[in-house]
């Protein structure tokens, strides 16, 4: 479904991803792990179009997606999340969501219609009660899902996470693992990055550990816990006695 | 020479309300592009300057009728605004206040420097205006043009095309990411707003009778606009109408203070961006929450009490 060639990007002399291939078949979850500036992020960049790769390519049902916009996208099934969130501050949340709907572009949509199509998802990411508070005056929990639920109204074939549970509480976490199950029902394939391991242990079905800019693993999380190399540069000896 | 007529007081008043209706109508349309999509041009006297050398052309040279040559002017002006707007709303943020304040100046010191196609060149144009034209029908034409201005804004404001401005407005990036083409909604923002400062541009013509380089691209239109927008409300539909006819009290009790107007002007650019971006509906709405606020304090100090 979503497929990198060989990417590779430099930031200046800084390696930021050395041919990096990855796949992701139709509604699979896969995680994305790795230590801090391994290029987790930089990847989704080069996926969504917002950072050009020095050399590779990405494929999404076959097609090339090098060179295109980010809208265009958005538009062929591609919706993210943002590590560190971008609400539409002084949008309501109700229309924060309507801005997802209504650039799918598909058919023309009338404003009133697609803040009904809105409420909808709210209610999906447990939003509705707040649908019309300004965005900028939620909790950082709220703010997660309010990029969800916008990302979720361009009805995606693919979503990418790209640190959801970070800042969330125990509570906040099971809900928005729940959430990202309730995906999977949906047919939606998710690319997921997350550092919290027991969130992606449990719910991925295929992992991809990225170091220094390097694919050094991928396979099942049983698989990905017991890699020597992982957990020597990522997971440490105490994520292994859990 | 010209024979200047006694005024009365009633032509003083309509002339007073014209020029209230023009910074009105200037500011309501910056506000398309200034306040929904936030793009902060400080550059629109180019659209105002180009309306009424067009009227000049098709009116005044052409002999066209006054109504279809405001039209063509209006359509000019936004079919400029395309060629403008494709290099100069790429830049974010300060870059486009820049760009665009700039390129007004340069339109400036073109016209001034070429009569053969800004008639006139540095000592204006006189236009005479149709047989038996009165004040009145200029302001009955800025009058219609507010209107027009208050329901194209109240349309894009509730239509998809404001909720994409507005997002854009808050993240360009996110609103990338969320599938709106940035620069097609931007451009046709720029587009509508330059048709409607164009329109005024052409209508003010018909009662100043006179067009020249300074009066209709200098800088200072393009900062009136501004500033009426920021004293009513940036981004809302009648923060404009608010500011614009404030913003021309405020002209009228400067008129004595030619130098010190500007510093005036100014300082409450500086004031209401850092402490109001949104004005007197802003201003308005805090005061609104307070009284709220209060009203709620008394209710429960009185249930708390009894
Ligand atoms: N626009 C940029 N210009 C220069 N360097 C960049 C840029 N974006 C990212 N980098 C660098 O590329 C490397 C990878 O960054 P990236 O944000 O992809 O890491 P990450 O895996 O997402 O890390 P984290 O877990 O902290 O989010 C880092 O060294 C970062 O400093
Ligand atoms: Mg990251």
């Amino acid at each position: 479904m979503l497929e990198g060639v060989n990417i590779s990007k430099f930031f200046g002399g800084l390696a930021a991803l050395k041919n990096v291939s990855f796949s992701l078949s139709k509604g699979e979850i896969v995680g994305l792990i790795g230590p801090n500036g391994a290029g987790k992020t930089t990847l989704f960049n080069i996926i969504t179009g917002f950072t050009t790769p020095s050399s590779g390519t990405i494929l999404f049902k076959g097609k090339k997606l090098n060179g295109l916009k980010p809208h265009e996208i958005c538009r062929f099934g591609i919706a993210r999340t943002y590590q560190i969130v971008k609400p539409f501050s002084n949008l309501t949340v109700l229309e924060n969501v309507a801005v997802g709907v209504i650039s799918k572009g598909r058919n023309k949509i009338s404003l009133s219609k697609a803040k009904i199509e809105a409420l909808k998802i709210l209610k999906l990411v447990g939003l509705e009660n707040k649908e019309s508070l300004l965005a900028r005056n939620l909790t950082l929990m709220d703010k997660k899902m309010l990029e969800f639920a916008r990302a979720l109204a361009t009805e995606p074939e693919v979503l990418l996470l790209d640190e959801v549970c970070a800042g969330l509480n125990p509570t906040e976490t099971h809900r928005a693992i729940q959430l990202i199950n309730s995906l999977r029902e949906r047919g939606i394939t998710i690319f997921w990055i997350e550092h919290i391991m027991r969130a992606i242990m449990t719910v991925a079905d295929r992992i991809i550990v990225l170091h220094h800019g390097e694919k050094i693993a991928e396979g099942s999380p049983r698989e990905i816990a017991n890699d020597a190399r992982v957990i020597d540069a990522y997971l440490g000896e105490k994520y292994l006695l859990e | 020479m010209v024979a200047i007529p006694e005024m009365s007081e009633a032509d003083v008043i309509v002339r007073y309300l014209s020029w209230a209706f023009l910074i009105i109508i200037l500011s309501s349309g910056w506000n398309i592009i200034g306040g929904y999509a936030g793009q902060f041009s400080l550059g629109h006297s180019v659209f105002y300057g180009i309306g009424a050398y067009v009227f000049v052309m098709f009116f005044h040279t052409f002999k066209i009728h006054w109504a279809l040559s405001i039209l063509i002017a209006g359509i000019f002006s936004s079919i400029t605004s395309i060629v403008i707007g494709i290099p100069t709303l790429r830049l974010r943020g300060g870059y486009f206040a820049v760009g665009t304040l700039a390129l007004s100046e340069v339109m400036r010191v073109w016209a001034n420097n070429a009569p053969e196609v800004f008639k006139g060149g540095v000592t204006g144009v006189a236009v005479t205006l149709p047989e038996g034209w009165s004040a009145i029908y200029s302001y009955y034409l800025m009058l219609s043009l507010t209107v027009i201005t208050i329901v194209i804004s109240y349309f894009v404001k509730n239509s998809t095309l404001g909720l994409k401005l507005r997002a854009i407005r808050d993240d360009e990036d996110a609103a990338d990411g969320l599938g709106i083409n940035v620069l097609t909604c931007k451009i046709i923002a720029l587009m509508l707003s330059s048709l409607i400062v164009g329109l005024a541009g052409a209508t003010q013509t018909t009662f100043t009778a006179y067009v020249s380089p300074d009066s209709v691209f200098g800088t200072k239109r393009s900062l009136e606009m501004v500033l009426a927008c920021l004293l009513g409300g940036l981004g809302t539909i009648y923060g404009p109408v608010i500011g614009g006819a404030l913003f021309e009290l405020l002209a009228r009790i400067l008129w004595g203070f030619p130098h010190f107007h500007l510093l005036i002007y100014g300082s409450i650019i500086v004031i209401l961006i850092v402490f109001e971006p949104r004005g007197v509906i802003g201003i308005s709405d805090r005061l609104k929450h307070i009284l709220r606020l209060k009203r709620f304090l008394k209710v429960s100090s009185i249930v708390g009490g009894s």
